[in-house]
């Protein structure tokens, strides 16, 4: 057998194979060739470090780190609490995915304690609610319950949520149409959840109250499962907008993240945009989004449809020149510093300037680091490497903040 | 043999629909077909199809009738087993070893298959190619 393909994300396997192999003085290029530390590391300050955000009723703590299994990279995490609708019996489950890019919460079914009973949302016809959640990476599939979901000191009654992977009640295997949209992404590698915070309410909207999307939303019975519609109230629905307070959108808060990498950071997400006084968005820029929810980011020359995704574990961008190795992260023979113009609808613009290392290049034990990958030609994912450093707004569609009404990014 | 048969059942069960690194699909009522070609002057098909979800998928063949490359952009996810025929147990296979990427993104490459996956709910890309078929002198700039 060949050595182990080397992935992307800095797996303990994939660091040590790739040690072992250098030792022993055999490259064969699964992970790339140079691991060349930059010489004298600058440190990456784009902004400046934000304080630490005090305890308070609207702040969860967040902590980037390997997640469950040491497999997780760059991506930051949160403890979620869910509950019996109007009861105490509950149960917190950590690990959850902070997700700019999704919205509602999704729990792997294996984290939440069998004594949680959740009830079952009814499709329009009566069935049970199931979901084949679409992602670029794969679907999640899995049955929608009700639960109250508190966060921090916030908590929203009664709201659909995804039990992903729920092996009772004939949702043990997703329906063939879901499993023909991709891979089985589950709730990702080294988390038990995700907890969608993007600037939507629900995760569907519009597009399934009406006509049935082929492979999102699914009446399931002992029969089988069949797509359906799905009225606005029955979405699994991001939580920050059921909150009794501090629900117009959140701030994620992360510190500056040196180069070569490091083990773990933490930061905050906090509730509210200018509800409390630790939620003040002071003079941040605000970024307003197209009909997909985009902005633009001209990057060497080219306009790319951008957005802000805290669940991407690095910066996704074009760039032919940047060495790639296996997964498509850029291997770079040293760190590289880059920019690129943000414009937006609103006519805000910024320039932003970022580091790209290799992967090969982080510290072996790192699970945080300044990671970019390459994604076709046409897009700019801001992944979560934007935010080391920042204090990054999201504002929730259709409610009023002091930076105006959402949907935006601002920073 | 099995993968032959599986591919023929595939394409006979989804009329306007042609997979990856097979025959090009009949004309439908939703699909317009454009000639174009390579910097190179080798000639090709791009087949739009429109699907009820609203996602548009692209469909290239070349002179000989063979899809080389694929792509969609909409809302929904589109089928990517019918899309991909048999290359989609490859992508899905080794989709499952890249593990950690995130969720808005999965990049799959092997010896001949490449598959760019990007996006969220509500607005999804992807381009599928196989790097054998690709006609001389092709741009991959020119995948919709």
């Amino acid at each position: 057998m060949n050595a182990p393909p080397c992935l992307p994300v800095r797996s303990r396997a994939c660091v040590r194979a790739s040690l072992a192999m250098l030792f022993a003085a055999v490259l064969l290029g699964g992970c790339g060739g140079g691991s060349e530390r930059p010489g004298s590391a600058p440190s990456p300050s784009p902004a400046p470090a934000p304080a630490p955000a005090p305890a308070a009723a609207n702040v969860a703590p967040i902590v980037v780190d390997g997640g469950t299994d040491g497999t997780a990279f760059n991506s930051p995490f949160v403890s979620v609490t869910v509950c019996q609708p109007g009861t105490s019996t509950c149960a917190t489950v950590d690990r959850v995915v902070v997700d700019t890019g999704s919205y509602g919460l999704r729990l792997a079914a294996s984290a939440v304690p069998a004594a949680i009973a959740l009830p079952r949302v009814a499709a329009p016809g009566g069935a049970a609610l199931g979901e084949c959640t679409p992602f670029a990476s794969g679907f999640a599939w899995g049955s929608v319950r009700t639960a109250d979901v508190a966060v921090a000191g916030e908590r929203a009654s009664a709201i659909p949520i995804q039990l992903v992977d729920d092996p009772s009640g004939g949702f043990g295997t997703p329906p063939a149409s879901c499993s023909n949209t991709g891979p089985n992404f589950g709730v990702g590698s080294g988390a038990r959840g995700i907890l969608g915070v993007g600037f939507l309410t629900q995760d569907c909207g519009d597009g399934c109250t009406t006509s049935p999307p082929p492979a999102v939303y699914y009446a399931c019975s002992t029969a089988g499962c069949s797509p359906t519609t799905v009225p606005l109230a029955s979405q699994v629905s991001n939580p920050v907008a059921s909150f009794a307070t501090d629900n117009n959108g959140v701030a994620i808060v992360l510190p500056t993240v040196p180069l070569g990498g490091v083990v773990s950071i933490s930061g905050s997400l906090i509730f509210g945009v200018g509800t409390q006084p630790n939620n003040q968005p002071g003079s941040a820029r605000v970024f307003s989004v197209n009909r997909q929810g985009n902005f633009t980011t001209n990057y060497k020359g080219t306009n790319l449809s951008a957005f802000i995704d805290s669940g991407s574990n690095a910066l996704f961008f074009p760039d032919a020149s940047l060495p790639q190795c296996s997964g498509g992260f850029y291997c770079p023979t040293s760190a590289q510093q880059l920019s690129a113009t943000m414009s937006a609808p609103n006519g805000s613009s910024a320039t932003v300037d970022f580091f790209v290392e290799s992967v090969n290049a982080l510290r072996a034990d790192a699970a945080v680091g300044h990671a970019g990958g390459a994604i076709g030609s046409r897009v700019f994912d801001w992944g979560l490497p934007f935010f080391f450093g920042r204090t990054v707004w999201v504002g929730i569609s259709g409610s009023s903040t002091p930076l105006g009404p959402g949907p935006f990014w601002a920073f | 043999m099995k993968t032959l048969i599986l591919l023929a059942g595939l394409i006979a069960a989804t009329p306007g629909w042609a997979a990856l690194g097979g025959p090009a699909s009949q004309a439908a009522s939703t699909t317009q077909s454009s000639a174009a070609s390579t910097a190179a002057g080798v000639a090709y098909t791009d087949q739009q199809t429109t699907l009820s979800s609203g996602t548009v998928v692209h469909e290239y063949a070349d002179a000989g009738g063979t899809v080389f490359a694929v792509s969609w952009s909409g809302p929904f996810q589109p089928d990517l087993k019918a899309l991909l025929g048999p290359w989609f147990d490859v992508y899905t296979a080794q989709a499952a070893q890249n593990k950690g990427h995130g969720h808005a993104r999965m990049e799959v490459r092997n010896a001949d298959l490449v598959v760019i996956s990007t996006g969220r709910m509500g607005d999804f890309q992807g381009r599928a190619w196989l790097v054998s078929r690709l006609p001389q002198g092709f741009a991959l700039e020119a995948l919709k």
